[in-house]
């Protein structure tokens, strides 16, 4: 169930468009289609990237930000915003019900929301968006640590065979393609994809440095990401997963290396399921123009990127046929829905231990207030807790005020705004403390929520409800 | 790197960070990057995401020198309303309430302000100093480091802590497993598997530590200063004196120093961070002071020492980044982005060929670091004035930034949600006689605590020896054992002169 609390920042903000929030059920956003023909974009345009910062995704929203602006492709501005976590499935939610009809806002998603949202059983699958286009192809490698004895891909693959729980492969989180590709491996040598050990990282630095450090056996990650290391010398590169040989044609093909596995990582945009045709035209055409301009060929040179560029109806039906071929191979896989893959310590095994230590404890406080002298109270705790007990007692009725007037704010935050809420929070909050200055108070919460009013919305740009 | 050359690069960088339009630029990140740690929930590595499109247009050098700026700024400015009103300005941030705010109700805001400012400086400098003196071989030392390492670490931070028990065991040990059961919420990176969640869509990605200090800190204590009965709201905290006198400059010297090395060893590793980094800090001055008894009413050690070791994580997860190309943090791995749309690809080659931006760029953390001490000494002053706003007013503001920076982090009224969430259990706990700082400390070593131990053994097919046939590992996890013995023994002697 979508918690709809939330309202985003960057809500490209239609006086008729607001979040509405009825008994804990999301309603879409009411907007008319008043956006004319031919008169797309109106207002600022936003890409969504539903990870943090710094990873793939985020790398080619900021890219295509930059193609576009420096070019001056669209008339109107164009930012970036981060919503990550769940493997972009909380992104995925954010555009598929609160920006259901949105034309301002695109999606910049990939290859591995398509296998988490399986994975986890996500109510929402990328189906569900309007798949504008397909931009880049990424091809994976599978590397060794430099002083590794396996100088092939064959090598690794023969020592494979002969002992799988010899050999831990490590890439990006459960269910992703790294994760797919290595169970891939494992079927075209022969074995069943669940003697596969597994080891995840969360990406970027520390499963770099974890293959660097020689910390595991191989690794599968982009080629886009690894190239400059194994350039450095700092890895080696022993296959790609590409149909053929990719770049200066040094490293082989997992088919070379006599495995029938080809498995292309992907990355491109999808628009709000309900955005009007034209806008969708509209963007195809920048889209189309974009990916016409020098610099992005020449940063997906750089990037070791591949031009993967679908757009429309091919794209969409590209979509399904992954889902469904996704779908299949992380059943076999046994990876998500629940199971835990082919790992020695469950997902459930830490989170018991903690629940044993919790529940030892409480025990333990029991025993402690049982030994309590008749007459002695439970002092209260705090950072400041001295040897007198940490403080007058608070009262439970000012801190039920306390606790029902926050969510009252936040509801109000919803529904009015910030610049009305604001000032009115913090006068009731000098009100339930009793101040006595309260001639003073008045124009110290307006003058507070228009400072905090301007240093958000103008300074930082970050827009408020 | 023999010394000549260092001269001659580090010569070439100052003549760069000195030239005045850089130096522009370096003023303008350390101001942006003091207000961006001020304000709660916003970190370095937003500010830095959110800066980008608007030095596409600036030569890379220029950028660069903003956003180191940005990045240590924040850190010297996530502590003051960490020190002045408990509300850590980001995650980083959290160590510093555990003894600056005691130490600002105790008068002493002004001190706690410069102690810290001091470390920071102390802290950062050093880093810079080591990032500029041996990136490449610090950062071959890194990559010894693997799961099991990490987890030994953890571990260690863990045992160091455990200090923060207070007066009752089992009391800290339940805010801990509530702190280590939070930071399971979400999806298992290791199996995909969704945990704790009970199907809110919100939960999936797991509890950001951002949020956990805001709610468990700022909004514990603003509901507990609604709750607790004062004389009048008008009532304001004590402001003594600015400057630390001789015996506090004694005091806080060497954790300033130790903090430093913790800080600079754990910042390199890039699993670990500037958040563990202040909490074992904290550990170890808690353990060699003198003055244990302390701690929690406003022992300046404990404010010292983390603050010292965050300024130098932060530097230190540039080594990495510059010499291999691999980013240590957050905050680097969207610098890596901005590098690479510049056309540049971090690493021993760049160090090389594109000295100008390297050398440029450390060099103008050194400015970074005498700017931020330049601006944040003079301004004690007037962040004490904060001091004197009436209390009613003060928690309105607490809880009218806890909520705005929530919101900010991710735009999702959600996540304010569960920030008040969150404040609402510290005070039902702390009305209860648990300590808050361990539940903190369980959200914020939980994940890779968990992470690094079924790492390893996914590694080693289920094989606890892995632990103790790693050299590494094997060292620390004898100074566990070594410390848990002192501590066993100490208990032991205590005791029996308590019998005698």
């Amino acid at each position: 169930m979508d918690l709809t609390l939330h309202a985003n920042r960057n809500q490209p903000a239609t006086p008729d468009r607001r979040a509405v929030v009825a008994g804990g059920l999301a309603l879409a956003a009411l907007s008319g289609p008043a956006v004319a023909a031919g008169e797309f974009p109106q207002r600022p345009l936003s890409l969504l990237v539903p990870a943090n910062p710094g990873g793939g995704w985020d790398q080619l929203a900021r890219l295509m930000q930059q193609v576009i602006t420096a070019g001056k492709l669209s008339p109107r501005p164009i930012d970036v915003f981060n919503k990550g976590g769940a493997g972009g499935a909380i992104g995925l939610a954010d555009l598929v019900t609160r920006r259901h009809d949105d034309p301002y806002t695109l999606m910049v998603a990939g290859s591995v929301m398509v296998g988490s949202t399986i994975s986890q059983d996500s109510p929402f699958k990328v189906s569900q968006t309007r798949p504008l286009a397909r931009l880049i192809l990424e091809d994976l490698v599978v590397a060794v640590p430099t002083n590794s004895p396996f100088q092939t891909m064959a090598a690794l693959v023969a020592a494979f065979r002969r002992d799988p729980a010899a050999i831990a492969w490590s890439g990006g989180s459960a269910g992703g393609v790294d994760h797919i590709l290595a169970g891939l491996i494992a079927e075209a040598a022969g074995l069943g994809p669940d003697v596969v050990r597994y080891v995840a990282f969360s990406g970027g630095g520390e499963a770099s440095a974890a293959i660097m450090g020689g910390q595991v056996t191989a690794a599968i990650a982009g080629l886009g990401e690894w190239k400059p290391l194994a350039d450095a010398g700092h890895i080696r590169l022993l296959a790609t997963g590409s149909p053929q040989r990719v770049g200066d044609g040094t490293v082989p093909t997992l088919r070379e290396a006599g495995l029938d596995v080809v498995l292309q990582n992907w990355r491109g945009v999808f628009a709000a399921p309900g955005a009007p045709d034209d806008a969708l035209r509209w963007w195809s055409d920048l889209l189309d123009r974009m990916r016409r301009e020098p610099a992005w060929q020449q940063f997906l040179r750089n990037k070791g990127w591949a031009d993967g560029y679908m757009p429309g109806e091919d794209f969409a039906r590209f979509i399904r046929a992954e889902e469904a071929k996704t779908g299949t191979v992380l059943a076999r896989l046994g990876i998500g829905g629940g199971g835990g893959g082919n790992s020695p310590v469950g997902p459930w095994a830490v989170p018991q231990g903690v629940g044993v230590l919790a529940a030892a404890s409480l025990a333990g406080v029991a025993w402690e207030t049982r030994r309590l002298r008749p007459g002695q109270a439970v002092a209260p705790a705090g950072l400041e807790d001295d040897d007198e007990g940490g403080g007058p007692l608070p009262l439970w009725g000012r801190f039920g005020a306390g606790a029902a007037i926050v969510p009252l704010y936040i509801g109000a935050l919803n529904f009015v705004g910030f610049a009305v809420a604001t000032p009115i929070f913090i006068l009731a909050i000098c009100l339930l403390m009793r101040s006595t200055t309260l001639k003073w108070d008045i124009p110290a919460a307006i003058g507070i929520s228009a400072a905090v009013w301007l240093l958000f919305t103008r300074l930082l740009d970050i827009a408020l409800p | 790197m023999d010394l000549s050359s260092l001269i001659d690069n580090m010569s070439t960088g100052f003549s760069v960070a000195l030239s005045p339009d850089k130096l522009i630029f370096g003023l303008l990140g350390v101001v942006i990057g003091t207000a961006v740690g001020v304000l709660p929930g916003l970190g370095p590595s937003v500010a830095i995401a959110l800066l980008l499109p608007l030095t596409f247009g600036l030569d890379p050098t220029s950028a660069f020198i903003l956003f180191g700026g940005i990045y240590y700024g924040t850190m010297y400015g996530g502590s003051t309303t960490s020190i002045l009103i408990n509300t850590p300005g980001d995650a980083a941030a959290s160590v510093s309430t555990f003894e600056g705010y005691p130490m600002a109700r105790r008068g002493l805001g002004g001190v706690a302000l410069a102690t810290s400012a001091i470390g920071s400086f102390i802290g950062g400098t050093f880093a810079t100093f080591m990032l500029m003196l041996a990136a490449s071989s610090l950062a071959a030392v890194t990559l010894w480091f693997g799961p099991p390492e990490y987890f030994a670490m953890m571990l260690l931070a863990l045992a160091m802590v455990t200090g923060m028990a207070g007066k009752s065991l089992p009391r800290a040990l339940f805010a801990l497993s509530l702190g280590l059961g939070l930071a399971m919420v979400g999806i298992d990176m290791q199996t995909g598997a969704n945990r704790l969640t009970f199907g809110v869509q919100e939960l999936y990605g797991g509890i950001d530590v951002a949020l956990g200090a805001v709610g468990l800190f700022a909004v514990g204590e603003a509901l507990w200063l609604i709750a607790a009965p004062l004389d009048s709201a008008s009532e304001r905290l004590p402001t003594n004196r600015l400057w630390l006198t001789m015996d506090e400059w004694r005091r806080s010297a060497v954790p300033w120093l130790r903090g430093t090395v913790v800080g600079f060893c754990s910042g390199l590793l890039p699993g670990t961070g500037a958040t563990f980094a202040t909490f074992l800090s904290y550990g170890v001055e808690r353990r060699f002071s003198k003055h244990p008894e302390q701690f929690g009413k406003g022992a300046i050690e404990g404010l010292a020492g983390p603050e010292a070791a965050n300024n130098a994580a932060a530097g230190a997860s540039m080594v990495p980044l510059l010499a291999l190309g691999i980013p240590g943090s957050a905050t680097t791995a969207i610098m890596l982005v901005a590098f690479q749309l510049y056309g540049l690809q971090p690493g021993p080659t760049l160090m090389e060929t594109n000295k100008d931006l390297v050398w440029g760029l450390i060099a103008s953390l050194y400015v970074a670091n005498v700017l931020l001490v330049i601006l944040n000494l003079p301004l004690v002053g007037l962040w004490v004035q904060l001091l004197r706003i009436p209390k009613g007013l003060m928690t309105a503001i607490i809880l009218v930034f806890s909520t705005v920076g929530a919101y900010s982090l991710q735009g999702s009224l959600g996540d304010v949600v569960i920030v008040w969430l969150l404040g609402v259990a510290a005070f039902l706990l702390r009305r209860f006689g648990f300590p808050i700082a361990p539940v903190l400390l369980g959200l914020v070593l939980g994940p890779m605590l968990e992470q690094d131990l079924r790492r390893s053994l996914a590694i080693s097919s289920g094989d606890f020896g892995i632990f103790l046939t790693r050299p590494i590992a094997l060292a620390i996890f004898a100074l566990i054992a070594g410390l848990a013995v002192y501590r066993l023994a100490s208990l032991l002697r205590a005791r029996r002169a308590a019998a005698a």
